[in-house]
């Protein structure tokens, strides 16, 4: 059983001494093995997320119609969106008081919303005219700005998972 | 396997390392780095993948 600081909520107390949480952070096997499936699966759906979207930058495959590569994108970025969810679940559960406490972790949460925030706002109202500028090298405006809002976004969860996995502050 | 040891030892001995070591901020910030390099290599080698498969 973990000292845990009073500031931190009896639920988060509650995942970091489990069982199953103290299984995952204590395996030898089981946290690099959850670690590894992270951010393989976050090399794939970012991966392929950030190629569509220099594609709506127009900085990239101008002669590829923007809906073939979304088309042939999703499921494996949804997949891949999936496996990481689940995983990073598991090494929050099993790092749930560290997480807690860390600023960049609450960012990474923050640039996560951001991120599924923007998806959702291309794939429901940006993407309705995309019969108008498909097959255009640069895309208008606002297919440009979600572009950019994901790479952005993207990035920064990248940036503040390390921060927080090497405690910087 | 045993004949790259010195190598190795010799690059754990470099000022470069040393200098990683010491700080802080060096390793989380080249991991970092890493990891978005990699994140872009792996994506750019899937969307060949499928435009090789697809597109063509």
């Amino acid at each position: 059983m973990q000292e845990v600081p009073a500031q931190v909520p009896a639920i988060i107390e509650w995942m970091q001494n489990s069982a199953f949480g103290t299984g995952i952070r204590e395996s030898v096997w089981t946290f690099p093995v959850v670690e590894t499936t992270h951010v393989l699966s976050l090399a794939v759906s970012v991966g392929l997320l950030i190629w569509f979207d220099l594609r709506l930058l127009g900085w990239g495959m101008k002669h590829q119609p923007i809906s073939r590569i979304h088309k042939q994108i999703m499921p494996y970025v949804v997949a891949g969106f999936f496996i990481e969810v689940v995983t990073g679940f598991l090494l929050f559960w099993a790092e749930a008081e560290k997480c807690y406490l860390s600023v960049f972790f609450r960012a990474k949460v923050l640039f996560l919303f951001l991120a599924a925030f923007n998806a959702i706002i291309f794939e429901f109202r940006t993407k309705r005219t995309i019969g108008n500028w498909d097959k255009f090298p640069v895309p208008p405006p606002q297919a440009r700005m979600a572009g950019w809002l994901s790479i952005v976004s993207w990035s920064a969860v990248i940036v503040a998972g390390r921060a927080t996995a090497y405690n910087l502050f | 396997m045993h004949y790259l040891l010195p190598f190795f030892k010799w690059t754990d001995s470099t000022w470069l390392a040393e200098t990683m070591r010491g700080s802080r901020l060096y390793f989380p910030l080249i991991e970092t780095f890493h990891l978005l390099a990699l994140t872009l290599l792996f994506g750019a080698i899937l969307m060949l993948i499928f435009a090789s498969a697809a597109w063509s």
